[in-house]
């Protein structure tokens, strides 16, 4: 027997069993392939609206974490410009409690420069309290 | 003869088969390459959406990098200015103290321009003064500071930056993971189209290979719709994680800004208590006439060395931190 006789005699014959098992298979795979992919595109547009909704969080608690830093330690470097010049003041000063001055005035510095400048970020309730004012909505 | 020569072989009686086999063959052919080639189309657009979102990560760590060395620098720049100013103004006044410690007690309770003065201990101050870490525990703290300064990890940005470029490697790992997982999922429709080919051989003819072509050519659409969510996926994370990257190098400029600030107070404290030691050291120190040069320059040195001891972020109470993760658990 030649060879090709042979592969051939190896093989099974095809038959409507077969047949429809293969349209089968097809079928199946088509529809697999259809769902498989309205799913995905489904699950991509879920994914982009987290993304867009977990940016918007953070762009948020930026701009208030910014604004809030800015207005502190402006805050603080205007009430330490104006203990400075009273402090100078109380230092020329010849009056008799001047000493006390000099000295309720140093307290004042060193315990505005102990206090944090982030101690007031403390709040996560501030940053909601931000997000609601400026009227965006969270897509969860 | 092999199968595909055997197979080529009967090709030709196909042609005979006539318009009713052929156009549904021609179509779901075509469909098969369709599906095929869209799956093709969506690997390659996931591999290339993966690769920039890594080069954008890497890009944006290498930022942060860059600015949490900046915020280094300003903060070791701040301790050497610690150093100098404790040297220059509580070393000093220290040795002035020692020099003139009989005459300092005799002011001990008195009060002067209405302040009642404590004289310090004397050798505990100049030990104090003499030791910079020991007398001026800020340098350290600030120093610390410096060190703990990765504020990367302080907003949430741990996934990425505990652990450096290192954990985003990681994550690209996973994504190669990710292909590995599709790689497998790609075998299996191998397996599928091994089937198929079963099939096929079984046929002995091309007419078979339409519904091998079309399982392989579903499957390939199917793992291509699948890895371009998973590249999506990907590309989304890194997008967030680049934001609190960027966030991250906002606190981390915050935390310049408060090193600056205590610098410039140290400064002014610093030049009115060089201005009163000065003074104090140019009279032949009485304490009944040279009182008020005294407490002018006990007080101004006193304030600086507070200031000294002002930590740029207070360790024990984590500050920042805690504020920082307290929102991020919330929000995200």
């Amino acid at each position: 027997m030649s060879a090709p006789k042979a592969l051939a005699a190896m093989l099974p014959k095809p038959g409507p069993a077969m047949v429809v098992d293969t349209l089968n298979l097809v079928i199946a795979s088509a529809n697999k392939w259809v769902q498989v992919v309205a799913e995905e595109k489904t699950r991509r547009e879920e994914i982009r609206v987290w993304e867009q909704s977990q940016l918007e969080i953070i762009h948020v608690q930026r701009d208030f974490l910014l604004t809030a830093l800015d207005r502190t330690f402006d805050e603080r470097r205007e009430n330490f410009r104006r203990l400075f010049d009273n402090l100078d003041s109380a230092l020329a000063s010849d009056q008799e409690d001047a000493g006390a001055r000099v000295s309720d005035l140093l307290s004042a510095i060193t315990e505005l420069a102990q206090t944090s400048p982030f101690k007031d970020l403390k709040s996560p309730a501030l940053v909601v309290q931000e997000f609601l004012q400026s009227g965006k909505v969270i897509e969860l | 003869m092999g199968i595909i020569e055997l197979a080529l072989k009967g090709a030709p009686k196909i042609l005979k088969a006539g318009p009713k086999v052929l156009v549904p063959l021609g179509i779901g052919a075509a469909a098969a390459f369709a599906a095929a080639g869209k799956g093709v189309v969506d690997l390659a657009q996931g591999r290339g959406m993966r690769k920039d979102a890594a080069i954008r990560l890497e890009f944006a760590l290498a930022e942060c990098e860059t600015v949490r060395l900046e915020t280094e620098t300003v903060t070791r720049s701040y301790g050497e200015f610690q150093i100098t100013t404790h040297k220059e103004n509580i070393g000093r006044f220290a040795d002035w103290l020692e020099k003139n410690k009989a005459l300092v007690k005799r002011l001990n309770f008195k009060k002067i321009d209405g302040v009642r003065i404590r004289v310090p201990n004397i050798p505990k101050y100049v030990a104090g003064a003499q030791s910079i870490t020991a007398g001026v525990s800020g340098v350290v703290s600030a120093i610390g500071a410096g060190a703990a300064a990765p504020a990367a990890a302080i907003w949430g940005v741990s996934t990425f930056a505990s652990a450096g470029t290192g954990t985003a490697i990681a994550s690209l790992s996973g994504v190669a993971a990710q292909n590995a997982t599709l790689a497998a999922l790609g075998g299996g429709t191998l397996a599928a189209g091994g089937g198929g080919m079963a099939a096929g051989a079984a046929v002995l003819s091309l007419t078979a290979a339409v519904p091998v072509l079309l399982v392989g050519g579903f499957t390939m659409g199917i793992v291509g719709a699948k890895a371009k969510t998973k590249s999506r996926n990907f590309v989304a994370s890194v997008a967030i994680e680049i934001e609190r990257i960027s966030l991250a190098q906002e606190m981390l400029r915050a935390v310049q800004a408060r090193v600056q600030e205590l610098r410039d107070l140290l400064q002014q404290l610093a030049e009115r208590s060089t201005s009163a030691l000065d003074a104090l050291e140019q009279v032949d120190f009485d304490p009944d006439q040279h009182a008020s040069e005294f407490l002018r320059a006990f007080q101004l040195v006193t304030a600086a060395k507070e200031i000294l001891n002002t930590p740029v972020l207070d360790p024990d109470s984590g500050e920042l931190t805690e504020a920082s993760i307290e929102i991020l658990r919330k929000y995200t």
